[in-house]
């Protein structure tokens, strides 16, 4: 890129062309007062805060959409420029309350600052204010229209940066304001990212209003314990307790972006509902006991099961909310110190396993925020605003500001939809389908990258004989997605000279995961669309850690570092099967409110011995026979590894809470009791994986997909939509979170009324597996025929889709 | 000459024992200085800083709304103040509500910053030094001491 070469207040800086004259000068380390200025927004100009001059010239010019040109000579402070700053704070004033001892915002309002800093006292200007109401019906979000300086930071983040376009300016001149439509509450995804860019205290957050001022709170930066996107989180703490968590722009991989979960799902982390001492079951009740008693039990009960019915009778089920380091040592201990390969983690990870069949390495293939520039989005089932809402700010970041197509392939239409230049609405479980028909439209108009395929691939061929019978009619037939749909994906994807694929996979969702990998693979690799940057296929984790679980080898199949197993051992589902085994050792997940089997409660009541280590009682662990208080993320060290497999480190913010221990500790001591070996000596190395440009060859591994589950007799296709509260192993125990979502099943119009069910009615959701009571939403986004259950920290409706976790046929009645 | 000298010291000594005693017969006329502390006290000098009161308006409620500039800038940390959101803000449009004030008094230094940096005037400084006492606890006072009188131990 070009570079350009001016002057600021004497400091020689060089920029990139198209580099504002604001961020310049940050650069050449000459401060600008800016009021709606941000680094994530395009320039906007309302606040006039910024006006600089040109040497020798007298026109005050704002320099945050300025750009920089070659040889310029900027002053920033001469006496006309604070003049017209001083008026410009003044006009501000003239309608602000100035209520700053009852304004959260003050101590870090940038009006306050800027007022002091340039000394306004008087005001010509003053007029009495009008008092607008507070708007206090929205969840976690308070707008007092009264402070607000309409620097439009609030609506422009909504729109550009999240893509979701809740609120706007309502009305011109001096009436405006920022409110959503028919002023009606927000009902939007409560990011909290208007309040983060608000400059004074106009949008404040609910949960941390009057709580504590901003200046006693002790700033500290770790990771988000959440999803896989891996969000540094700065938490506020006050007598170690945090008290809210904002971002930071230069601060870690998400500029300072969080989503609802980063942002205002701490609460569990003090939660009185914490477990603060060891608990062991006598006679049916728990006592509390000493960490010595506790652990001296496990290890001695697991001695003994072990010596009775073999090691393979116990098995280990771990989180993948773990640190890697818990990780490897969970398996190490069960493993070496028990003598199993029965250890798992329910994450869902074939899908991201399966990249290693197909590219040699289990991950995505390109960095995160090489996203934005990319220049054709195909998601597949990736409702990436519930899923991973930052790695939506990217597809949105490259739709709005790099043009890319958008391609959305999912069982109904997303809010990503709205933008999408196609929308796919396939049947539930038709996806590969669908990756197989788009493949054949490309192969027939011979959009393939043939110099990539020849040098860099194999396998073509199979690949060939199978998609050739996907031809649109085909596809048409299974998916229900029109030819003219499919030409224009192959188009958008295949013409585009960087195009990358977006596959979510978690718990919450259904459908084979491996298959989709694979298919996505495939077609990123029959257009050349790996190894070069933006582009690529993204096969998403669910969990903070889940990425540095598969690596740690907390999986049945393979030792940490994917190295191969002699015996392997039992996966999630099949341990929690009545009858295959004595003993269970449960770190950080709730089987019985998450896993799609309604039996597992069974399965864990007939166990001999169980041990549950969690922060809470959960469901799970009212059944242990010893349960075992862990930490939460704020109180452990330990590294996560993101989705991209950056791994970051996590830092140890607060004391324990109680006696509890980090997971590390437990998980060392137990092994020293079960004698196995914590000493260097003991581990072994996680090897790099074995990756060489050169000689890298991507395989084309052909997936083959049937028809929809059929439905008959006015019985519904069920899938799952994961709520952005995902499982709710955490934010089960965050009370305001829980209050912007519900458990809920979405039908068509046109199914609803067939039922006789109306929006908001009790239904019963009944499948071959389960039977769920769930409140039943209209929605227009949900085509006819399909059934979306959304999860919630408190059901169970995954146990609708069985362990095979695919869409199943579903019966929907109102309850009677 | 010599056999005088000690008859002039003695006259000398006299005049001085006379005059010592006329002032003390002065003083025993005049009026006492001596203020019988404790059952007597003398009013404290305008601008005097003792004891902190908060300050209520005509209707009872406290004029502090908690924005905590007082604990910001006290030297010796011997504020500490919490505050709650109201559901319903009240008549004045406030929903700020200060749930616990409480001021250490074994740590202040009677410096009265918290009063100049109050911005409502919800703390002003008392006259009132007696604040001795003979447990610890005593020393912390909350919104109920700091709103009414000041205690004042009374001797008969
Ligand atoms: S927004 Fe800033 S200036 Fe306005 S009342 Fe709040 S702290 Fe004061
Ligand atoms: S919380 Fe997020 S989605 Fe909602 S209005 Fe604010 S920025 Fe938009
Ligand atoms: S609410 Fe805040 S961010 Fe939004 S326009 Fe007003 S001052 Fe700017
Ligand atoms: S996107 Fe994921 S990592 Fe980032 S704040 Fe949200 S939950 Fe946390
Ligand atoms: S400075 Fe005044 S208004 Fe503010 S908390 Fe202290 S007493 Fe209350
Ligand atoms: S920052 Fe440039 S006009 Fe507001």
């Amino acid at each position: 890129m070009a570079e350009i070469t001016l002057t600021i207040d004497g400091k020689q800086v060089t920029v990139e062309k198209g580099t504002m004259i604001l961020e310049a000068a940050e650069r050449a380390g000459v401060k600008i007062p800016a009021l709606c200025a941000d680094k994530r927004l395009i320039g906007f100009g309302a606040c006039r805060m910024c006006v600089v001059q040109l040497k020798g010239r007298k026109a005050l010019i704002p320099s945050c959409f300025n750009p920089v040109k070659e040889g310029m000579e900027v002053i920033t402070n001469s006496p006309e420029i604070i003049k017209s700053r001083c008026a410009q704070l003044q006009l501000i004033l003239a309608e602000h309350p100035l209520d700053c001892p009852v304004c959260d915002k003050a101590g870090e309002c940038q009006l306050q600052d800027l007022v002091y800093e340039y000394g306004v006292v008087d005001n010509p200007y003053r007029m009495e204010p009008v008092k607008k109401a507070v708007e206090r019906l929205s969840p976690l979000i308070e707008r007092d229209m009264n402070r607000c300086i309409l620097c439009g930071k609030c609506v422009r983040i909504c729109n550009e940066v999240q893509g979701v376009g809740e609120i706007s300016f309502i009305n011109r001149g001096i009436k405006a304001y920022i409110g959503t439509d028919f002023d009606r509450p927000m009902e939007c995804e409560f990011c909290g990212q208007c309040i983060s860019v608000c400059p004074v205290g106009a949008l404040n957050s609910k949960m941390f209003k009057y709580k504590t001022r901003v200046w006693d709170l002790k700033n500290e930066t770790t990771l988000c314990p959440y999803c896989s996107n891996g969000c540094s989180l700065v938490l506020g703490i006050k007598d170690n307790e945090i008290k809210r968590v904002t971002g930071d722009y230069n601060a870690g991989i998400n500029e300072g972006n969080l989503c609802s979960k980063g942002r205002f799902g701490y609460e569990f982390v003090s939660s009185p509902e914490r477990l603060k001492k060891p608990l062991v079951k006598k006679d049916g009740q728990f006592k509390e006991v000493g960490w010595d008693e506790a652990l001296g039990l496990v290890a001695a009960k697991f001695n003994e099961i072990k010596a009775a019915s073999g090691a393979d009778s116990i098995g280990g089920l771990g989180s993948a909310r773990l640190t890697n380091e818990e990780l490897y040592l969970f398996q190490h201990l069960i493993r070496q110190g028990i003598g199993t390969n029965n250890i798992d983690h329910y994450g869902r990870y074939q899908g991201v396993l399966a990249l290693r069949e197909s590219l040699g390495v289990a991950g995505v293939t390109n960095p995160l925020q090489e996203i934005r520039k990319s220049n054709a989005i195909l998601l597949v089932r990736a409702n990436l605003n519930e899923t991973h809402p930052n790695v939506r700010i990217e597809v949105n970041l490259a739709v709005n500001r790099n043009r890319a197509s958008l391609i959305v392939a999912d069982n109904k239409r997303t809010l990503l939809s709205r933008q999408a230049q196609g929308n796919l609405v396939c049947k539930p479980g038709t996806e590969v389908a669908l990756i197989n028909g788009i493949i054949n439209k490309i192969i027939q108009l011979e959009l393939a990258d043939n110099a990539f395929v020849n040098n860099k691939t194999e396998g073509l061929e199979k690949l060939q004989a199978v998609v050739e019978k996907y031809t649109p009619e085909y596809v048409e037939k299974i998916c229900g997605v029109s030819p003219q749909a499919i030409e224009l994906a192959a188009n958008a994807y295949a013409k585009a000279e960087k195009a990358c694929i977006i596959v979510a996979t978690g718990l919450g969702l259904v459908g084979n995961d491996r298959d989709i990998a694979l298919a996505a693979s495939n077609l990123a690799l029959l257009t050349g669309n790996v190894g070069k940057k933006s582009a690529g296929v993204y096969i998403l984790p669910e969990k903070n850690n889940s990425q540095g679980a598969l690596e740690m080898g907390a999986v049945p199949g393979f030792l940490p570092g994917y190295k191969p197993v002699n015996k392997i051992g039992l996966g999630a589902m099949d341990m929690l099967e009545s009858g295959k085994l004595k003993a269970m050792y449960i770190v950080g997940e709730n089987p019985i409110l998450t896993y799609p089997s309604s039996r597992v409660k069974e399965a864990l009541e007939a166990m001999e011995f169980l041990v549950v280590q969690d922060m809470f009682m959960t469901p799970t662990a009212e059944l242990a026979d010893v349960v075992l208080p862990a930490c939460s993320f704020a109180e452990k060290e330990g590294t996560y590894t993101n989705l991209e497999r950056r791994v970051q480190r996590l830092k140890k913010v607060l004391p324990c809470m109680g006696e509890s221990r980090a997971d590390l500790e437990i998980f060392a001591d137990l092994c020293t009791r079960l004698g196995c070996d914590v000493s260097e000596q003991g581990m072994d190395v996680i090897p790099a994986p074995d990756f060489s440009r050169d000689t890298w060859k991507g395989k084309f591994i052909p997936v083959e997909c049937g028809e929809a589950v059929p439905v008959v007799d006015g019985k519904l296709l069920l899938v799952s939509s994961p709520s952005h509260l995902y499982s709710g192993t955490l934010s089960a125990f965050s009370p305001y979170l829980l209050g912007i979502g519900e458990a809920c099943i979405e039908l068509s119009t046109n199914d609803a009324s067939r039922l006789g069910v109306g929006d908001g009615d009790m239904v019963v959701v009944a499948s071959k597996n389960a039977k769920v009571e769930l409140r039943m939403r209209i929605s227009r986004d949900v085509p006819d025929g399909v059934g979306v259950v959304h999860t919630y920290p408190t059901v169970n409706v995954m146990c609708l889709f069985g362990k095979e976790m695919m869409p199943v046929v579903g019966s929907v009645e109102r309850v009677a | 000459m010599k056999q005088y000298a000690p008859k002039v010291g003695f006259v000398i000594a006299i005049i001085e024992l006379i005059h010592g005693l006329c002032v003390t017969l002065k003083h025993l006329f005049m009026p006492s200085v001596t203020i019988q502390y404790p059952t007597q006290r003398r009013p404290v000098a305008e601008g005097f800083r003792g004891l902190q009161r908060l300050n209520v308006d005509k209707n009872g409620q406290l004029l502090c709304v908690g924005c905590g500039l007082c604990a910001r800038h006290c030297p010796a940390e011997a504020i500490k103040l919490t505050c709650v959101a109201m559901d319903e803000p009240d008549a004045q449009g406030n929903d700020k509500k200060v749930s616990t004030y409480v001021i250490d008094i074994s740590r202040c230094i009677f410096c009265g910053l918290c009063v100049d940096a109050c911005p409502k005037d919800a703390i002003s400084m008392t006259g009132c030094y007696e604040m001795a006492c003979y447990h610890r606890d005593k020393m912390i006072y909350d919104v109920e001491r700091l709103t009414g009188e000041p205690e004042v131990t009374r001797y008969k």
